[in-house]
């Protein structure tokens, strides 16, 4: 027998369980739904805490808002912990993350709203939470793994829960991952690794590709990593942020999809309601991107087409670059040459994580290194500058080094191995 | 016995039918799946025949006349506009008031701009497609003359004191100066290249912009013109170069003429297109030249860091000068500029910090205030004279948009009286103007295709390696017959061409559903026509130098007596009427930079009008291709011919024209 209703979490429990409190009530206002169709049309979905037989679990339960004194009707009961639901694009299912028993680690779950299966999507040794949907039907997590002071890379799996692919290799904590509506995947990125900073907002492609940077906080204020990242209905992506000085005081803010570093505001009463209360309605399907990732292909090809162009007009003191140096995380992966332009040309061993930092003719660093970068098996990018600021397009000029063939990076193949992390076997 | 009759009747339909349906399903299949290069394209036969068919009763039957309004003027007291029909070969007189049409006139072929002389209330339309002005009564919209002008007519300006007539010709790049009264061509002067957009100051200086770049060696960074015309004498007074900037469509001066503003495009071919994100592709903004001795000149773009406003078409600044307006065509948007934004952004900027500028995604956040959506394909603006409203082309929904300039919201439409349903066609026209279906929305087709043809760019599409592989943009004006497509030829049908791998390599996003990639297919297969070759071939009779080049075309034996081999002569790889015969082929143009492969046979269709030459772009004229290019004769025999010699052929060549124009000799030839 249930008992108990909505609960209160303990705000000192888990980030997860806090993260539950903020988003404990989740809109279904999708309307294709059979079994438990007619109950879920229109209602709330909760996560709430019951007592069965003494024993503390929580549930995933449909609330009428027509009829608030009417009981809520649960639909999945069997875990000690239960966390992040997301309801399927098409209205039919539930992505959650949960555990049967405390000592277990997240997994990912699914119920389908139509058959009433419930199905476990995640068997892995570690912790793995915030499930979101992918447009072309697969699902995007977080998985914690234990190097460091540990942290959580992005996989993505088909939606049986097959194929699991990890997408992100830097030591970069990524969490809470949503899918925008342009198809990429947006989460919240902190570094661990050589030392730690403050939470930034990345966003890639489904596959792993074009990581780059969509927000960062100003100097005196932080991302709060634990409150997760949002899309409002009306598209723009809210967050908290706290002033750095201050213990409390964070507060919900948003920022436009087309112009994340300039559009910066308080998020508006309606939608922090909505955050608090109602998260989720009729969700227009993102595009589907397709991939160019080819995992039968071991290197990336990256461009750089002026080492030297920094933000704003760059000084007449200021030292020019001579090479740009790729470090590894075990240590330099090799130095090479820019060329007149300022270009550099490098393929680069796939899925290893790598920073990048200039120095002059002397060998001494001028600017870096860079934050940790990655690419994806047969990627190809480009970069304008290693400073050149996030609005920055480049110009249109035929980088010298592209008429070269490209460097092969690391130039030392036995660092290979040292500089990768280990990659979760695929199944 | 009847029964028994009826019984193997029905018994030997069913045998036919399941005999039909099954292996014929097959086949079907494995017919759809090599067109379209999936295994799942829907099978229905009519999605892809239906509207890709050349038989005009049944074309006929499933499209639909358009009108298609791409400029429009308005009287000076407010209560008419009047509007060019591009398909419709019409101008359209509506009342403000009332929003209903008041009048229609039939005018040349595809008509382009149109203009008024308010005190003699006369009307002058471009002909773009009959090298000619009409002269129209405003009152009744009655044809009262034409007027001879150069080739490819488009933007119009009138003098201060309204006795000449600036044509733009932007087939041959001039424009025109016409007097009048006499009807007679005073000047015609050499500006940038493929113009459309003219303006007047107050002062009566004319700037005309410029779409296509200078044509230079790959990787040299881009120029474009903009020339300013001394009214005065009629002269060209400064070649203002736009350095990496070019479609510049149109071009507005603020009320006190201080400034000139444009529309510009600043596309990024020379750097390898391995990215969409962070403008790699294509930017787009406006350009702004301080009209004064020594003034500054800035581009700046409208662009976001996450959503672009492609194929900026037309600007125009309110009466009071406080506000502009920019259509972009490719996303449905106007684009409202506060001047006093952006008065002070150039005021306070000097000109290395406005250059730095022309490539900053977050420079438009300080001075666009506003973006207003509108129906399909929004193009030329007008603004009322009170300044109180904004009127729109909706070039694709064949009506008006009316937008509020002090609100800025939408407050009515006005309808022009186009069929009410979008065919296929259409859809498909929308789908190829429209940036959408890119990652971003930073480019539609029509971006590297304006006007349905080409840029004039070369690209590096980086497939593979970077610096590698470069490709001369192709015109896509009456292709449906030439494939297979590609310079290296891969792609056998247009529908393998804009598929899934064309999602992956060049929009980077979502594939075109099924239904969006027959209406784009059928488009661009039947429903983009070339223009008329008026420039040098207007009626099908050759001038001696074409004749002399069409026997060297056709020859068979060499200056010097020599059988020239079948696979070396001109005609064999260019035959009429597409002069294509859809064959791959090495005439020993492939570059170092190049993979090894064979190039399919272009078509030579209007000729003139695509350069820079080969697969590549290396050969900037015609010339270029045979007298730096063809040392080993392997790409046709030519080096016995004299330097006259060559001129007649490539005379001949630029007289080369679409089937649809052919006269009787002509469709002779092509079927002997």
């Amino acid at each position: 027998m249930t008992e108990g209703t909505m609960s209160t979490y303990s705000p000192g429990k888990t980030k997860h369980l806090r993260k539950v409190f903020h988003f404990l009530l989740v809109l279904i206002g999708l309307t294709s739904i059979s079994c438990h169709q007619e109950a879920a049309e229109g209602s709330i979905l909760i996560v709430q805490q019951s007592r069965e037989k003494g024993q503390l679990q929580t549930e995933l339960a449909l609330v009428d808002p027509e009829r608030p004194d009417k009981d809520p009707v649960v639909i999945v009961s069997e875990f000690k912990e239960l966390a992040s639901p997301e309801i399927s694009y098409q209205g039919d299912a539930v992505l959650f993350q949960a555990k049967r028993n405390a000592e277990e680690p997240w997994q990912i779950w699914e119920y389908d709203l139509v058959s009433d299966e419930l199905k476990q999507l995640t068997e892995a040794d570690s912790d793995c939470k915030d499930p979101s949907y992918l447009p072309d039907g697969r699902i995007v997590y977080s998985r914690f793994v234990a190097h460091y002071s540990g942290y959580h890379v992005l996989e993505t799996c088909q939606a049986d829960g097959s194929a699991i692919q990890q997408i992100t290799f830097a030591p970069i904590d990524f969490t809470s991952p949503i899918v925008l509506r342009d198809g990429r995947i947006l989460a919240l990125a902190k570094e661990v690794h050589p030392s730690s900073k403050g939470t930034q907002l990345m966003v890639m492609r489904p596959d792993g590709t074009k990581i780059e940077l969509f927000y960062e906080s100003s100097i005196e204020m932080a991302i709060v990593p634990d409150a997760g990242v949002f899309e409002t209905v009306d598209g723009r992506i809210a967050f908290q942020e706290a002033m750095l000085d201050k213990e409390a005081g964070a507060e919900w803010v948003s920022v436009e999809y087309d112009d994340p570093m300039g559009s910066r505001a308080p998020l508006d009463i309606e939608s922090e309601s909505r955050m608090s209360s109602v998260v989720y309605e009729t969700r227009p399907l993102p595009k589907k991107l397709p991939s160019a990732v080819n995992l039968e292909t071991e290197t990336a090809l990256l461009v750089c087409i002026d080492a030297n162009l920094t933000a704003g007009e760059a000084s007449e003191t200021q030292e020019k670059s001579a090479k740009v140096e790729v470090l590894g995380l075990q240590g330099s992966l090799g130095t090479v040459d820019l060329e007149k332009d300022g270009s550099v040309y490098l393929k680069i061993q796939a899925d290893m994580p790598f920073r990048m930092q200039t120095l002059d003719s002397e060998g001494r660093v001028v600017q870096g290194p860079s934050s940790w970068l990655q690419m994806r098996p047969n990627e190809r990018r480009g970069c304008v500058g290693c400073h050149a600021g996030h609005t920055r397009v480049p110009d249109n000029r035929q980088p010298l080094a592209v008429q070269k063939e490209p460097v092969e990076i690391p130039l030392y193949r036995e660092t290979i191995m040292a500089s990768s992390l280990p990659k979760k076997e695929k199944k | 016995m009847n029964n028994i009759k009826v019984f193997w009747m029905i018994s030997f339909a069913l045998g036919l039918g399941l005999l039909i349906y099954f292996p014929g399903g097959e086949l079907a299949r494995s017919h759809v799946n090599e067109k379209t290069a999936v295994t799942d394209h829907p099978l229905t036969c009519t999605n892809c025949h239906l509207y890709i068919t050349k038989n005009e009763y049944i074309s006929k039957l499933v499209n639909e006349d358009y009108l298609s309004p791409l400029n429009l003027t308005v009287s000076g007291d407010g209560n008419h506009i009047f509007v060019v029909a591009q398909d419709g070969d019409a101008v359209l007189k509506l009342d403000t008031r009332t929003r209903e049409i008041v009048a229609k006139t039939v005018v040349g072929d595809h008509p382009h701009s149109v203009i008024l002389d308010s005190e003699k209330q006369l009307l002058y339309v471009s002909n773009q497609w009959s090298d000619n002005v009409s002269v129209l009564d405003a009152m009744s919209l009655t044809h009262l003359d034409t007027i001879k002008a150069g080739n490819g007519p488009s933007g119009l300006a009138l003098s201060a004191d309204k006795k000449r007539l600036y044509v733009v010709n932007t087939f041959s790049s001039s424009v025109s100066v016409l007097d009048i009264a006499s009807e007679k061509e005073l000047k015609r002067l050499r500006v940038g290249d493929d113009p459309t957009g003219i303006a007047v100051s107050r002062g009566d200086q004319i700037m005309v912009g410029s779409r296509r770049a200078r044509l230079s060696e790959y990787g040299v960074p881009l120029e474009t013109d903009l020339v300013q015309i001394d009214s005065k004498y009629d002269r060209v007074k400064e070649r203002i170069s736009m350095s990496n900037a070019y479609m510049i469509e149109n071009i507005a001066f603020t009320p006190s003429s201080d400034l000139a503003l444009t529309t510009l495009m600043r596309p990024k071919n020379n750097i390898p297109s391995v990215q969409v994100e962070s403008g790699w592709m294509m930017t787009h903004g406006i350009g702004l030249i301080e009209n004064q001795p020594g003034g500054k000149t800035a581009q700046l773009l409208i662009d976001e860091p996450n959503s672009y406003y492609p194929d900026p078409y037309d600007i125009v600044v309110t009466p009071d000068g406080r506000k502009a307006f920019v259509s972009s065509s490719g996303v449905n948007v106007i684009s409202v500029i506060d001047m006093e934004s952006l008065r002070s952004l150039v005021k306070n900027s000097t000109q290395a910090e406005l250059d730095q500028l022309a490539n900053d995604l977050g420079a438009g956040r300080s001075f666009i205030i506003s973006r207003i959506g509108t129906g399909a394909g929004p193009k030329g603006m007008v603004i009322s004279p009170d300044g109180k409203n904004l009127y729109v082309a909706e070039q694709l929904e064949d009506r008006i948009a009316i937008i509020d300039v002090e609100t800025l919201q939408n407050i009515g439409t006005m309808d022009l009286g186009g069929p009410g349903k979008v065919s296929v066609l259409r859809q498909g026209r929308r789908l190829f103007t429209n940036a959408g279906h890119t990652f971003q929305n930073q480019y539609s087709c029509y971006t590297c295709h304006p006007d349905n043809h080409e840029d004039g760019l070369v690209y590096n599409m980086a497939g593979k390696h970077m610096g590698r592989n470069l490709a001369n943009t192709q015109s896509l004006r009456e292709i449906g017959d030439t494939a297979p497509f590609k310079w290296n030829g891969k792609n056998q049908t247009v529908y393998k061409q804009d598929g899934m791998r064309f999602s992956t390599i060049l929009t980077r996003t979502e594939a075109f559903s099924y239904n969006d990639l027959d209406a784009i297919t059928a488009y661009i297969m039947r429903g983009i026509d070339h223009p008329p070759n008026l420039q040098y071939n207007p009626d099908g009779n050759l001038t001696a130098s074409q004749e002399r080049g069409k026997a060297i075309f056709e020859r068979t034996v060499d200056n010097n007596g020599d059988v020239i081999p079948e696979i070396n002569r001109c005609v064999t790889c260019h035959p009429a009427p597409l002069y294509t015969n859809r064959q791959m082929a090495d005439v020993s143009t492939l570059a170092k930079t190049d993979d090894p492969m064979l190039f399919d046979t272009p078509h030579l269709t209007n000729l003139f009008a695509s350069p820079p030459y080969l697969h590549d772009g290396r050969a900037k004229t015609l010339e270029e291709i045979w007298t730096v290019y063809a040392e080993d004769d392997r790409h046709g025999r030519v080096n016995d011919l004299t330097k006259p010699e060559l001129n007649d052929l490539i005379n001949y060549l630029k007289s080369l024209r679409s089937p649809k124009y052919m006269n009787d000799d002509e469709v002779a030839y092509q079927e002997p």
